[in-house]
């Protein structure tokens, strides 16, 4: 069996998303993280890339959630399946 | 395998399975419809509608399937039917892309600056425009990566669409935000006025 090569700065910057998102292949996580170890470049791009990934997820799940929001679809959904069970022409 | 119900005194039986499988996404959902509509209403609108559909459609739903996936499948389908005619049109963003490079070393600039730690001096409503100014698939697949942490196989169940569109998509929505995001810092005297460092 034949180690692979080790990555070039070009290859791991083009995987780099899906190394973020754990989405590569586990042959290809090893080697990109292999190169992260060895190549100050581009670990500083992996940090700027997975920083303003986790600035941004934090940001957009600042959401204020309705406090009676569950209240109100299950008392809608209540109220349809009240409607949806009355035979027609039912007053 | 039925739903489990139980017959209520004058009234439908009660499906107790779908209202624990939905109880367990909504506040999430919520979430997603509000950055996918911008607006408080149309957001509960959209979660309203969508669990009414998914519960007329429950007898359909394959039990131990994954429903978070089916249901958001209706939300995003009812969302691109009905909410995406009435949004106004998005402000026209190009998204040409910028050299990798060039975009990179601008990006590395603004946010390794201590100075200006631009994202978080960048109020929630500039984060908004940023994500409302993506097209409505693009914000879709964002939406669900951000707000979900969706594996893209996943997020491709619910767009129905390829692996690799959801790829394509998520990469040019993330490089779109951090660009608008950028820029919109700029204009709000935000950001670093130091030169970009060379890259590598």
């Amino acid at each position: 069996m034949t180690t692979p090569s080790p990555m070039t700065c070009r290859e791991v910057f083009e995987r780099l998303e899906s190394f973020v998102d754990r989405e590569l292949t586990e042959d290809e996580m090893h080697l990109v993280h292999d190169h992260l170890e060895r190549c100050t470049g581009c670990a500083g791009d992996y940090q700027l890339e997975a920083t303003a990934l986790e600035a941004l997820r934090v940001r957009l799940r600042r959401v204020a959630i309705p406090s009676d929001l569950r209240e109100r679809v299950l008392a809608n959904l209540a109220r349809a399946g009240r409607a949806d069970s009355t035979p027609p022409g039912t007053p | 395998m039925t739903a489990a119900t139980t017959p209520d005194a004058g009234g439908p039986p009660h499906d107790w399975a779908f209202e624990d499988l939905l109880v367990g996404v909504l506040d999430q959902a919520y979430g997603t419809a509000l950055r996918l509509t911008g607006s408080v209403p149309e957001a509960e609108d959209l979660v309203q509608e969508a669990a009414l559909l998914a519960q007329r459609g429950f007898p359909g739903f394959r039990p131990g399937s994954n429903f978070r996936a089916w249901f958001y499948r209706i939300l995003l389908n009812r969302f691109y039917s009905d909410h995406r005619r009435r949004r106004r049109a998005p402000p026209v963003v190009s998204l040409d892309a910028k050299p990798e490079g060039e975009h990179h070393a601008s990006v590395r600039q603004a946010l390794a600056d201590p100075a200006s730690d631009l994202l978080d001096r960048l109020d929630a409503d500039l984060i908004d425009r940023a994500l409302d100014a993506l097209p409505d698939d693009y914000r879709a697949a964002a939406v669900l990566y951000f707000m979900q942490d969706m594996p893209y196989q996943e997020i491709a169940e619910v767009l129905d669409v390829p692996l690799g569109t959801v790829r394509s998509r998520l990469h040019r929505a993330r490089r779109q935000l951090q660009r608008s995001l950028l820029s919109l810092a700029r204009e709000h005297g935000l950001g670093t006025s130091q030169a970009p460092r060379e890259d590598a």
